[in-house]
């Protein structure tokens, strides 16, 4: 009897471990940004409340340096266990799309305004039947940064458009005192790509023309060609190997002006605050004036997971106007929700007026038509970008020799 | 009893032989039978049965032939120059005993230091606008402005030679000093005393005394630089264009950068199969040595 009695009892507490063993939930969140201190007060607020609310539920970290992530990520995917919510950028978002990584989120948005409310998001990471893939949680553009006593001390006027942009990179160049007018990448850097991108644009074109690839276009060739000329007009660095590389010739203060985000306030201000106090930040120099940009940071739920429905909740929780703020307050960049950038917000920061204004009139960064391939795309670009730099090639012959490396690469996917 | 005694060696040597098959063989079973499917790795479990397709396709475009003959390039570059500049310092610290000690000890320091830092000193060392190559050029009037090094196609495959030699040589210093020491002094008497000039006794001597080492070095050499990933990765990307995408940083790109693992499979295939024909060569050459030696 007595046997029978403990027997009983342990069977009770088995019982009852696993019925509060099934209860607890983890799910697991990637994202680059978990420790970066501006983004942190977004995830961080947003995991506490949503654990908050639904008790049993954990948000594990899946953490790793944008530069490692999502190979991990990928890694995961392949195994069959991806984690539950995925933040993807605004350019890899098409290839999870394409491959099938990403849940469709119409049913999870159906009875919210989240479609209303957040600017593209019933137009980017969208695919041709409608279904919405991620939530867009950043949009961004590029800006003119203008070092603003070089300028004063030149008595030159910030420029507005491309000859006034070459003329002022010129006039501060000042190469005895190591002095240059201007900075942007110019190795095969993803910030080549856009760099370059940013002076088609400006002469109305992207690198596709209908969804094709368009390399030769006149307009495309114009704007590699003032690229080209601004390189060897010497008003620039040379060798110049992305942000880390960009950044401190512009925080020297012997850089009168570069191309950057909202995100690089921040550093400025950390590497030197001085210059930081001076900069004034306008429209891209270009004839079009329109910059490159589109949503950077998205976030969606990993297709065939089991914990959809919870992914779903915590995609819709923050989801709201009230985060939107606190993404925007704490990283500098723009939440696209509603009423997320404030108008006490704007007076504590002037400085980012221009992105504000400019955020609309941006143009994609990855090619209309072949988002899919948006990294192999960038480097195919870059390998003639930089012969065209540094090797001297005529720009004409290096575009035609593009739009035949892009065709081929299309034809064997 | 003799049945028992016969599968005993095989018995003994069985763990090993799991182990090595386990560890070897089978990951590279398995690597074969995915480069002849249409492995992504975002779908990967999809991945279907496409035979030679892979195959075909990369032997249909010149980008292979490209990147192998960048292999080539790459690997005969870094032996000539690393061997060459290796065997000079051996001839140097041969000639004397004083300092032998201490250079010894110094040249170990760039064969000890990881390739992520080599690729990081010649990083700045190229560097168009602050590297010191550029400086020392600019002073001896042989450059009038910085050389992008890195960045042209004419110099980048020059310049990861360079770097990668840099990091070899002092190898190949410390095993040809060896073979030089095992060489008896009184040969150069007798040669010093027949008259014979410097280039003589280099050419009847120094050569045939270091001509074992010299083969296993260069050999090993070869295998080394055609393997090696690091340099023309960190420091070029396999670029400009493809000026420097030799067959490892074009797998790396195909498995990895576009995740097409079973191209990139295909591709580790061909390097492997590139690295046997290097070996077989090795072997050939090695039996050829002991041969000639033993005869």
């Amino acid at each position: 009897m007595k046997r029978m009695s403990l027997l009983l009892v342990l069977l009770l507490l088995i019982g009852a471990f696993s019925a509060s063993a099934q209860e607890e939930v983890t799910l697991r969140l990637s994202s680059w940004q978990w420790e970066d201190p501006s983004y942190a007060p977004f995830w961080e607020g947003t995991t506490a409340a949503f654990m908050e609310a639904n008790p049993g539920v954990t948000i594990e970290p899946f953490s790793f340096p944008l530069d490692q992530l999502f190979d991990r990520v990928d890694l995961e995917v392949a195994a069959g266990t991806p984690p539950d919510i995925i933040e993807v950028t605004g350019f890899n978002v098409f290839e999870y799309i394409d491959k099938g990584v990403l849940e469709p989120l119409n049913a999870c948005f159906e009875g919210t305004d989240i479609v209303e409310k957040v600017a593209g998001q019933d137009s980017y990471a969208v695919d041709d039947m409608g279904n919405i893939y991620a939530l867009n949680l950043s949009a961004r553009t590029l800006a003119l940064w203008v070092h603003q006593p070089m300028f004063d001390e030149a008595g030159i006027d910030v420029p507005t458009d491309f000859e006034s942009f070459m003329a002022a990179a010129q006039a501060l160049t000042n190469p005895d005192e190591e002095e240059f007018g201007l900075v942007l990448t110019n190795t095969a850097h993803s910030r080549l790509h856009e760099g370059v991108l940013i002076m088609v644009v400006g002469h109305g074109a992207h690198w596709t023309l209908d969804g094709e690839p368009a390399f030769t276009q006149p307009e495309v060739i114009a704007g590699v060609q003032f690229f080209k000329d601004l390189f060897d007009a010497g008003v620039m660095p040379r060798g110049v190997d992305g942000a880390g590389a960009q950044w401190p010739y512009f925080n020297s203060g012997k850089v009168g002006m570069t191309i950057d985000g909202p995100w690089y306030w921040v550093n400025l201000g950390n590497a030197s605050p001085e210059v930081q106090s001076t900069v004034t930040i306008h429209p891209l120099p270009t004839d079009s004036a329109r910059p490159t940009g589109g949503p950077n940071n998205l976030v969606g739920i990993a297709a065939g997971g089991p914990n959809q429905e919870l992914a779903c909740e915590f995609i819709k929780s923050i989801a709201t106007t009230e985060w939107g703020q606190v993404w925007t307050n704490s990283s500098g960049t723009i939440n696209p929700i509603e009423g997320a950038v404030t108008e006490s917000f704007l007076m504590d920061n002037p400085w980012f007026q221009t992105f504000a204004d400019d955020g609309p009139k941006f143009v994609p960064v990855a090619a209309p038509g072949l988002e899919v391939y948006h990294s192999d795309i960038v480097r195919i670009i870059n390998n003639r970008l930089v012969e065209v730099l540094y090797d001297d090639r005529p720009v004409e012959e290096a575009m035609a020799d593009l739009q035949t490396d892009v065709e081929e690469f299309l034809e064997d996917q | 009893m003799t049945t028992s005694r016969s599968f005993l060696p095989w018995l003994l040597l069985a763990p090993a032989g799991l182990l090595i098959i386990a560890i070897i063989y089978v990951p590279l079973f398995y690597s074969t039978l995915i480069s002849l499917t249409d492995a992504h790795l975002l779908r990967f479990s999809s991945a279907e049965f496409i035979g030679f397709d892979n195959y075909e396709r990369l032997l249909s475009r010149n980008r292979l032939a490209t990147s192998l003959w960048r292999t080539f390039t790459y690997s005969a570059g870094t032996v000539v120059l690393s061997f060459l500049t290796g065997l000079f310092v051996a001839l140097l610290l041969n000639r004397t005993t004083r300092f032998r000690g201490l250079a010894r000890t110094l040249l170990i320091i760039p064969w000890a230091t990881p390739w992520l830092v080599v690729t990081l000193i010649w990083y700045v060392m190229f560097n168009p606008q602050v590297g010191p190559i550029n400086e020392v050029l600019n002073l001896l009037g042989v450059l009038e402005e910085g050389h992008s090094w890195l960045y042209s196609s004419e110099t980048a495959m020059l310049s990861i030679v360079i770097a990668t030699s840099w990091r070899l040589f002092p190898a190949v210093t410390l095993i040809l000093l060896a073979g030089l020491q095992g060489i008896p002094p009184e040969q150069y008497e007798a040669a010093e005393v027949d008259g014979a000039s410097a280039w003589a006794r280099f050419r009847y001597i120094t050569m045939p005394g270091i001509r074992a080492v010299s083969i296993t070095m260069l050999t090993l050499l070869t295998i080394w630089s055609s393997k090696l990933f690091t340099m023309a990765w960190t420091l070029t990307r396999g670029g400009p264009g493809d000026a420097t995408r030799v067959l490892s940083v074009y797998t790396y790109q195909e498995a990895f950068g576009s995740n097409r693992l079973g191209r990139g499979s295909a591709l580790a295939v061909i390097s492997l199969l590139f690295s046997l024909l290097l070996v077989f060569v090795y072997l050939i050459v090695l039996r050829r040595e002991e041969e000639r030696t033993q005869g």
